[in-house]
């Protein structure tokens, strides 16, 4: 049960891009060209290219969309997290909110830190998790309260319980929710939204496997499958088809070349030359025909 | 820069990504166009050969699409909640009293996700359990939908389509006819 409970919650919590649709892949590889093999309208040559094509794509997508995606993700969301926040602290200079330190920390985030501490989040439910180190979990606190900071400024909304909530959906009426009067200053108002480490990192992760699996689809898969399928058609495009195609060809050429040959003087001249060479030729070693 | 950043660490575009129909519509929209025109491209195989599959793959992106606008988000999702809510493990999950329908769910979900419900630990666990098993039926009718019946019909589908596009096919193909 344990492996269940962590299946359905990675697939609730952290779904990827990458898993249903390397999923589908998979089975698609199989069903495709099954499919395709029973078209009885389309010709041998058809079939063969269209199955040799269902597979490569499929299989690229399936190895592709699992390997490439997963290394994109494991190299490109510390950078973006990075990137995010150098960009926040931009903005935030105008505001004042943050002092100068703080805002230094914002525009040097340690990515590693940010990594290690994004990754032990996504194994935290594995039996081999390896403890934080300190320095990172006293990092990570570091960010979070300069974020909370910013919050804090701003205008929160309240939470409501689980059953307020649902009971508010019951009676098509939802729950009123007393708002705080957000502070009425300008710098509380032009507040740019900043998200926590953790949750940048989450949410970047999950929007890279999509960009990845979109980019292989539209512009790697299809071109390698060019690449690929063109010494694959030599070798299994049906062959028999087009000798079956030259034979009748051939037998019309065969019959065809007697008459040809009957209807043309010259041939029939030489023809006669060649008969009355055979007559000298043998009256020659003394042989009459 | 800055718009690209905001929209890839958004709460919105995690939330709408980890949507496994998104994830199968999107990437299935986009293979519609592009690996037709790939296909056409390919000069390993005759004009024919690449005219069928480029039709045969138009087809399904956009039959598979529709089948799954019209049975995955309706019957499964539908269906599929109500059948988890009826499993043994789920039965018990007090998280779900009162959610009686997948569009309330998504609801509490939304709300959950974004920080707006205070829940227990467990309710937390239960309401994540919950969203991860509508996903897996979503990959079982996808599977089921897209891997076995649409390339069955799509098959079908083929040699018509291309006899209705004859005639709209260039005069280059009239030519290799004569």
């Amino acid at each position: 049960m344990g492996k269940i409970d962590n299946i359905l919650t990675t697939l609730g919590t952290n779904n990827s891009s990458q898993i249903a649709t390397a999923v589908l892949a998979g089975f698609k590889m199989f069903f495709l060209p099954l499919a395709t093999a029973t078209d009885k309208t389309a010709s041998p040559e058809q079939k063969t290219y269209t199955i040799l094509r269902d597979i490569i794509m499929e299989a690229l997508a399936l190895v592709t969309y699992i390997g490439v995606t997963g290394q994109v993700q494991k190299h490109a969301t510390a950078p973006i997290c990075k990137a995010y926040y150098k960009d926040k602290a931009k903005k935030l200079a105008k505001t004042g909110l943050l002092t100068q330190e703080e805002l230094d920390i914002l525009s040097n985030v340690d990515s590693k830190k940010i990594k290690m501490a994004g990754e032990d989040y996504l194994n935290r439910l594995s039996p081999n998790r390896k403890e934080l180190p300190k320095e990172v979990s006293q990092y990570i606190e570091k960010l979070n309260g300069i974020v909370e900071k910013v919050e804090g400024s701003g205008e929160k909304p309240l939470k409501q319980t689980l059953e307020t909530f649902v009971s508010g959906l019951k009676n098509s009426k939802p729950a009123e929710v007393v708002k705080p009067i957000a502070k009425e200053t300008g710098k509380a108002a032009k507040n740019p939204e900043i998200l926590k480490p953790l949750k940048v990192f989450h949410n970047t992760r999950i929007a890279l496997s999509q960009l990845s699996v979109w980019v292989l689809a539209v512009a790697i898969i299809p071109p390698i499958c060019n690449a690929v399928i063109a010494p694959l058609m030599k070798k299994f495009s049906p062959k028999t088809d087009s000798n079956a195609v030259k034979k009748p060809m051939e037998q019309q050429t065969l019959i065809s070349k007697p008459t040809l040959q009957s209807n043309n003087a010259v041939v029939k001249k030489n023809e006669a030359v060649a008969s009355f060479r055979g007559c000298y030729t043998n009256y020659s070693t003394g042989m009459r025909v | 820069m800055g718009i690209g950043l905001n929209v890839i660490t958004s709460n919105t575009a995690s939330k709408l990504v980890q949507d496994s129909a998104f994830q199968v519509l999107s990437e299935g929209s986009l293979k519609a166009v592009a690996r037709p025109a790939f296909t056409l491209a390919d000069r390993s195989a005759s004009l024919d050969a690449r005219k069928y599959s480029a039709t045969k793959e138009l087809i399904f992106q956009s039959v598979s699409m529709a089948m799954y606008f019209a049975i995955i988000t309706t019957v499964f999702q539908k269906g599929g909640y109500k059948f988890l809510k009826n499993l043994p493990k789920f039965k018990k999950y007090e998280a779900l009293n009162g959610i009686n329908n997948i569009k309330d769910f998504t609801k509490v979900y939304d709300e959950f996700s974004k920080g707006l419900i205070s829940t227990t630990a467990e309710q937390a666990k239960q309401l994540q359990h919950t969203k991860g098993g509508m996903e897996v039926i979503k990959m079982i009718g996808s599977g089921l939908i897209l891997t076995i019946l649409c390339p069955l019909v799509v098959a079908k589908m083929v040699s018509p389509v291309m006899n209705a596009l004859k005639p709209f096919i260039n005069p280059e193909n009239k030519t290799e006819q004569k």
